[in-house]
């Protein structure tokens, strides 16, 4: 009895592993033969490395800043602006690819404008006694101002003062430089996450790329998509009334993640319109229902859209500088480029302007609109394959 | 009598890659008729009629639905008919009233004319009740209930039931047959696909007997039947180890036997001219031991046997 149950015991174990065995081997046929989950396994890692090497690699892991200069000291006549333009050859000659001078004749009004666009990252005033200051041992004092963007501050700030101090050490081991920094609209004192604060909203909606090419990857499965098209609606109907629901449920969602914003403490500007702080995320939601659509003209299965979704939302939230201010040579052709651009100047510098806005109102709709159409006609097409 | 022709395939067919799903298929489907589309797996029935409502484009060949062409009046076509898939294709997250009267509206009717419709069709299928609790807590059965009634609120001229009553029981099934019974009698023109013989028999005004994408026999059904002979079809068992070919051999030589058929492993088929009275004619000729007898009239499997030497369904 004993005997017989012992050798039961063993033969039952023996099947068990055989279980796992025969389970994981289905399971790896089932993922091979899944054409999508195979783009997926080989093609993430290639996109992810392909990301952050646009995002990071390309500028040494630098960004590069645009700063307008005016060196008051520099039109003095010679031997009286020496330092001054030794400041400024030091950084054209070394730091040329790290800060970008320019030195073009732009009015005080003018650069300002530009500063408050974020047109360029700051401006360096350079007093007519800076030579003289520094000639004669006094404080040499230097002026930045820079986006609200506190990091864009510290590096600028810094390194000009490095640059100083080195050459006050140099030339009679005299008294340090004095930098003012400021920030455009520099009431209070900003903080990375509320300069980030913009970007989240925006980073946000590009999940519903993968919401709305979802939703028609189930009408796809469960077959109720051609059950639709048995009735007399037309394909592009279908679409249209994706989009509007998506649009409706990211209104929502909108809403949610401004409010949490302000609750933890997120900067909004005085000035904030929020007419517009609500309209340009419902506008780039447009553009990523766009992407959206084009997915789901290309996939069948929930998986490979949810899966597949990823391919463009993780480009357009680390190309477009939602989490890092860094030059890219591709950001600007990235919509979320411009739709961080327009938020940040509307929640943090209160700017309501078309001139300020405009660029990235119209390429946002612009493609929202192209993407919009070719999603259509290849979802008429028929031309799901993954 | 001119009988109006509601829906025409000219050599229709559709090739997914080296399988010939459906391989000329001509049919003449008279306009208030209620048409079977009978046939094993694999037979090219959805096929067919995934053609005939425009969702699936034929390799070649065409299609005329009241005289509208699939290719270029596809829009006019979807009007018209209603589609009863034999998946159940519901959206889970309604009610069955929802589905109902969103299939309703995409036929451009208005509440007022829904309204009434949908309960009558609900109370017709005995799901008034559940009508308003969602559909992914209806059992199989209900479920495909409501994949029938979908297919029908807007009352369209032609409806294609694609096997309505696959995996329904006994008692769901009458209901459904009642049903498109009760339908046909508006002068509609149905097309049923079933590979279920008695639904076929019951049901059809006249069928198509489909094997492998091409058509094998047409005609009512009674036509059909009497074509393998008026006998009684009598089918019985053999064990293992006998010989079953020396048994038909042998059975043959009766005179009453019109035909007879090995089928499967172990059976055999044979129609004999009033059988029932000469069982023990037939059973002194077997010798051997007969398991599962059985003696029945002719049925449509009993004609696709005659064609094909093969089942409709493997039981
Ligand atoms: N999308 C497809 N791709 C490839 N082959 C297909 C496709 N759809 C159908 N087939 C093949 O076409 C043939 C006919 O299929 P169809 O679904 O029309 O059969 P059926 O008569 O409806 O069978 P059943 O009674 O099982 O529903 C089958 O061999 C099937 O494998
Ligand atoms: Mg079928």
């Amino acid at each position: 009895m004993n005997m017989v149950n012992r050798k039961r015991k063993t033969k039952k174990k023996k099947k068990y592993k055989g279980h796992i065995l025969s389970l994981s081997i289905k399971n790896i046929k089932t993922m091979f033969r899944d054409r999508t989950q195979m783009l997926w396994i080989i093609g993430y890692p290639f996109i992810l490395i392909v990301v952050f090497s646009l995002a990071f690699g390309f500028t040494a892991a630098r960004p590069e800043y645009d700063v307008i200069v005016f060196d008051e000291d520099g039109q003095l006549p010679e031997n009286d602006n020496e330092f001054s333009l030794l400041l400024i050859g030091i950084i054209e000659t070394y730091l040329d690819d790290f800060i970008d001078l320019n030195t073009t004749s732009y009015t005080h009004e003018e650069a300002e404008e530009e500063l408050k666009f974020e047109e360029i990252d700051g401006i360096i005033y350079i007093p007519n006694n800076f030579t003289e200051a520094i000639k004669n041992n006094y404080t040499a004092k230097i002026s930045i101002t820079t986006i609200p963007d506190p990091v864009t501050e510290g590096v600028i700030s810094s390194i000009i003062k490095q640059i100083v101090d080195n050459i006050i050490i140099i030339h009679n081991n005299g008294t340090p430089s004095e930098i003012d920094t400021n920030r455009y609209s520099n009431t209070v004192q900003l903080t990375s996450f509320d300069y980030t604060a913009p970007a989240f909203i925006i980073a946000g909606i590009t999940v519903c790329i993968s919401q709305l090419a979802l939703h028609f990857a189930e009408e796809k499965e469960t077959g109720t998509l051609k059950r639709l098209n048995t009735t007399p609606v037309a394909r592009r109907n279908i679409l249209f009334s994706g989009m509007l629901s998506q649009l409706v449920v990211i209104a929502v969602q909108i809403v949610i993640l401004i409010l949490l914003l302000f609750l933890f403490g997120a900067y909004f500007s005085p000035e904030v319109n929020i007419f517009l702080l609500v309209l340009i995320p419902m506008l780039f939601a447009f553009t990523c229902l766009g992407f959206g659509i084009l997915l789901a003209s290309l996939t069948r299965s929930q998986s490979s859209a949810g899966g597949l979704a990823w391919f463009i939302i993780l480009p357009l939230q680390f190309l477009g500088g939602v989490f890092f201010l860094i030059d890219n040579p591709v950001s600007d052709y990235i919509p979320t480029t411009y739709a961080n651009h327009a938020m940040r100047l509307i929640m943090v510098s209160g700017v309501s302007t078309w001139e300020a806005l405009g660029t990235d109102i119209l390429v946002l709709l612009g493609f929202g609109l192209v993407l919009t159409i070719l999603g259509i006609i290849l979802f008429q097409r028929r031309t799901a394959i993954l | 009598m001119i009988m109006e022709i509601a829906i025409e395939t000219i050599n229709l067919k559709k090739y997914f890659g080296d399988i010939h799903a459906v391989d000329g298929i001509d049919l003449q489907i008279p306009k208030g008729s209620l048409y079977g589309l009978l046939g094993p797996n694999g037979a090219g029935k959805t096929t067919t009629i995934s053609m005939l409502s425009t969702i699936l484009p034929p390799t070649s060949g065409t299609a005329k639905i009241l005289g509208y062409d699939i290719h270029k009046d596809a829009k006019k076509i979807r009007q018209i008919i209603g589609v009863c898939p034999q998946e159940i294709v519901l959206y889970e997250r309604l009610t069955a009233r929802e589905n109902i009267n969103l299939i309703a509206k995409m036929h451009g009717m208005n509440k007022t004319e829904y309204n009434k419709k949908t309960d009558e069709l609900l109370d017709r299928m005995g799901l008034l009740e559940r009508a308003d609790s969602l559909v992914k807590t209806y059992s199989g059965g209900m479920k495909r209930r409501v994949n029938v009634l979908m297919a029908v609120i807007h009352d369209p001229e032609i409806v294609i039931f694609d096997e309505p009553t696959a995996g329904l029981d006994p008692q769901s099934r009458r209901v459904v047959w009642d049903f498109i019974r009760d339908f046909q009698k508006r002068e509609s023109t149905i097309i049923l696909t079933t590979h279920n013989m008695e639904e076929a028999d019951d049901l059809s005004d006249e069928l198509v007997i489909i094997d492998h994408g091409k058509i094998i026999a047409q005609g009512t059904p009674k036509e059909l039947k009497g074509r393998i002979g008026k006998g009684d079809v009598i089918e019985f068992k053999v064990k293992d180890k006998v010989n079953r070919e020396e048994i038909i051999e042998r059975v043959e030589k009766l005179d009453f036997i019109k035909w007879t058929k090995a089928v499967g492993k172990h059976r055999i088929i044979l129609n004999a001219l009033d059988g029932l009275r000469r069982i023990n004619e037939i059973l002194d000729t077997v010798e051997v031991k007969m398991l599962d007898i059985s003696i029945r009239n002719n049925t449509l499997e009993d004609v696709f046997i005659d064609l094909t030497g093969r089942r409709l369904r493997d039981v």
